[in-house]
């Protein structure tokens, strides 16, 4: 029996589905757009106020200003916690890329139940609460005579960032192929002269990425600096300190400069690290030649 | 012999007695090398002993997981034996890491530095022995030109198709001149096409520059026509030494003879019937070579040597047709005969013709029915 209604029920049943579907698409959406906005309204509210040109951090608008950025130099305090920062973070950065990628290369290169054993004694500081190195560091350090100050920082930061470098390092180095340094040996470049010619340059990219995320993390750690500490501060806890008497307009000024280097920073980083996943993504494949038969 | 003495502790090496002024010196020697991986229960190498001369193209051919690429990497200095000793121009390298052996890799998955040139990649053996720029320049542009890759020395690897990454390989490993060249199943990855091309113009390159080839493949076809001498592997170890005339048509044991073409196999016995030397296969009987060991033994036949026509062999037998299988050029004829199937190469169209259950005459040369240890 060919009855039209027969043909008529299944539409109905299509567009109640597909009804559903958007109205599940919808929520989904709405959440998705409640998180973001819980996340990213602060940041854009600090941002707006780095521009208002007044010290009360409340609306009304009162006017387009940059002073508050001039101000930043004039604010003594907050420029010397700014550059020491920035002394801590850069330090921390060259040795824990050169320190992170050697220890990459020798958990890589070790055999048997030894890497498991040196990756987890590698990682264990970036795992355990920053309170507790902290802690644990600034008795140590105390009791070595290491005075507080720019190393007992550059000591602890390295703590946690030695464990990200290596990570990153050794998942860019367990997906090179083995055959790559095998066939330098075979060709007559011994261990070192391999590990320059042929490792390094496939690792420059993870490297890159890994100082760039090890920049980003030390620079802004509070924890273990506030353990680590004398008396000159880092931007962060100088930040801290100063909120305490209430947010003056530099500080928008520096917090908003900060974090559009930050994602400045972490969108090269992201791109650094994708391009390493397959470096020939894209064109490559298709300017192979199929010519010289 | 002069190498000899290049080698500290030698005497009483076995087999060396068997050198003949005439035949080329040995460039590498396996001297009863066996290997065990680190937790592996069996041995991937066995008891090898081998010679390959200067100049040689010599192939190891052998299923898979059979030890080949563990033979290539012992004497690349990759993997160590775990007893034994392998000699390279006279000298124990026990010990001798990879970049002091003058031995070079064409690996299967060619192993191009993806960060460099072509260029760049064939010149990297020179620069890492420290050879003069001006030399460096002349070395790599004739070595792209025997590969025929000049043009392309400015690409990447991935700018290249798998057979031009081949050559580059190819040229990477011959620019230094190196005693041996070791190449793991370069062919692997190329189309049958490109494969067969590649088979010519390797045995050709082979013979303009004169170095010795160690060549591994599990293609019995390519160890056939490429090689001077050729070692088949079985298992670990060595089932048979020799030119690829003689493992094709005198096949030392039933592994070779039924690894290698396709033969029939059975087993039979030798004995002496009225002062002659007579094989007896099921019931089929031929005369023999009078020095044949007696006794009972192995038979194989290759399946071209039998013929369908009664004429073309001194032993014709009657059978019938089992099955016949239509292989596209040619037919392979099932024939029972007296307790032996014999599995005769017939050209398709008289496959065609033929029925199952069908009575038939075959053939065979006596003097084709190879008698096999075991
Ligand atoms: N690194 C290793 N560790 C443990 N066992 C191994 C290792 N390499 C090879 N083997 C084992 O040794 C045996 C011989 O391996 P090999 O690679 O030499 O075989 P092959 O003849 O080259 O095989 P194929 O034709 O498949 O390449 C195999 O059983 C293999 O599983
Ligand atoms: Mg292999």
């Amino acid at each position: 029996m060919t009855s039209p209604e027969v043909s008529v029920a299944p539409a109905g049943v299509i567009s109640m589905e597909s009804a559903l579907r958007v109205i599940r698409s919808l929520f989904a959406w709405a959440g998705f757009i409640a998180v973001y906005l819980f996340l990213y309204t602060p940041l854009v509210t600090i941002g707006i106020f780095a521009f208002n040109d007044s010290t009360v951090q409340a609306l009304p608008w009162s006017g387009f200003t940059l002073q508050w950025f001039g101000a930043i130099g004039q604010n003594g305090l907050l420029f010397s916690a700014l550059t020491f920062g920035l002394s801590v973070s850069l330090l921390v950065v060259a040795v824990a890329s050169v320190v992170g990628t050697y220890f990459a290369v020798v958990v890589n290169s070790a055999t048997g139940a030894a890497p498991r054993v040196l990756l987890a004694a590698v990682i264990i500081p970036a795992i355990v609460p920053g309170m507790v190195l902290g802690l644990s560091l600034a008795i140590t350090f105390r009791l070595v005579g290491i005075p507080a100050g720019l190393w007992s920082i550059v000591i602890g930061h390295l703590a946690f960032t030695v464990p990200v470098v290596t990570l990153v390092v050794l998942t860019r180095l367990r997906r090179l192929d083995p055959s790559l340094t095998q066939a330098s040996m075979d060709l007559g470049a011994n261990g070192w002269r391999t590990f320059w010619h042929v490792t390094f340059p496939q690792l420059r990219t993870a490297i890159l990425a890994a100082a760039l995320l090890t920049l980003t993390l030390s620079f802004d750690e509070v924890v273990i600096t506030f353990f680590l500490a004398g008396t000159q501060q880092t931007l962060p806890l100088f930040i801290w300190s100063q909120t305490r008497f209430g947010f003056t307009p530099e500080i928008n000024a520096i917090v908003t400069i900060i974090g559009a280097v930050s994602i400045v920073l972490i969108v090269i980083a992201t791109r650094v690290i994708e391009r390493e996943v397959d470096p020939f993504a894209g064109t490559g494949r298709k300017r192979r030649s199929r010519r010289g038969r | 012999m002069e190498e000899a003495s290049l080698s500290p502790s030698r005497p009483g090496t076995p087999g060396r007695e068997g050198d003949t002024p005439l035949e080329p010196p040995t460039v590498v020697r396996f001297d009863d090398v066996s290997k065990v991986y680190n937790g592996a229960t069996t041995k991937a190498v066995d008891g090898v002993s081998l010679d390959i001369r200067a100049g040689e193209f010599f192939s190891i051919l052998g299923p898979s997981g059979s030890g080949k690429t563990s033979c290539l990497r012992m004497i690349a200095g990759f993997e160590q034996p775990s007893s034994g000793r392998i000699l390279l121009d006279g000298v124990d390298v026990q010990g001798i890491p990879p970049y002091r052996r003058d031995v070079n890799t064409v690996f299967q998955n060619y192993a191009l530095f993806p960060h460099m040139s072509i260029e760049a990649n064939v010149s990297y053996p020179l620069r890492m022995h420290r050879v003069a720029k001006h030399e460096i320049d002349e070395r790599v542009s004739e070595t792209l030109a025997l590969v025929e890759m000049e043009e392309l020395r400015k690409r990447f690897p991935h700018q290249l198709s798998g057979g031009q990454r081949q050559r580059a390989a190819l040229a990477r490993a011959l620019v230094g001149r190196p005693k041996v060249l070791l190449l793991d199943e370069p062919l692997g990855a190329l189309d049958l096409q490109l494969r067969q091309q590649m088979q010519l113009a390797l045995k050709q390159l082979q013979r303009d520059v004169g170095i010795t080839f160690v060549y591994v493949t599990h293609d019995q076809g390519e160890a056939l026509s490429m090689s001077d001498r050729m070692a088949v592997m079985s298992t670990g170890h060595i089932e048979q030494v020799g030119t690829p005339r003689e493992v094709y048509f005198h096949p030392n044991t039933p592994f070779v003879a039924g690894f290698i073409g396709k033969a029939n196999l059975g087993r039979g016995t030798v004995v002496l019937e009225s002062g002659a030397t007579v094989g007896h296969w099921g019931g089929i009987s031929f005369p023999m070579a009078a020095d044949t060991p007696l006794g009972p033994c192995a038979f194989s036949l290759r399946h071209e040597s039998v013929s369908l026509s009664d004429g073309a062999g001194d032993i014709a037998v009657r059978g019938t047709v089992e099955e016949v299988v239509f292989l596209g050029d040619s037919s392979e004829v099932m024939v029972a005969v007296d307790g032996v199937t014999l599995v005769a190469k017939a050209p398709a169209h008289i496959g065609f013709a033929l029925s199952n259950g069908q009575a038939i005459t075959v053939s065979f040369k006596a003097s084709e029915v190879v008698r096999i240890d075991g």
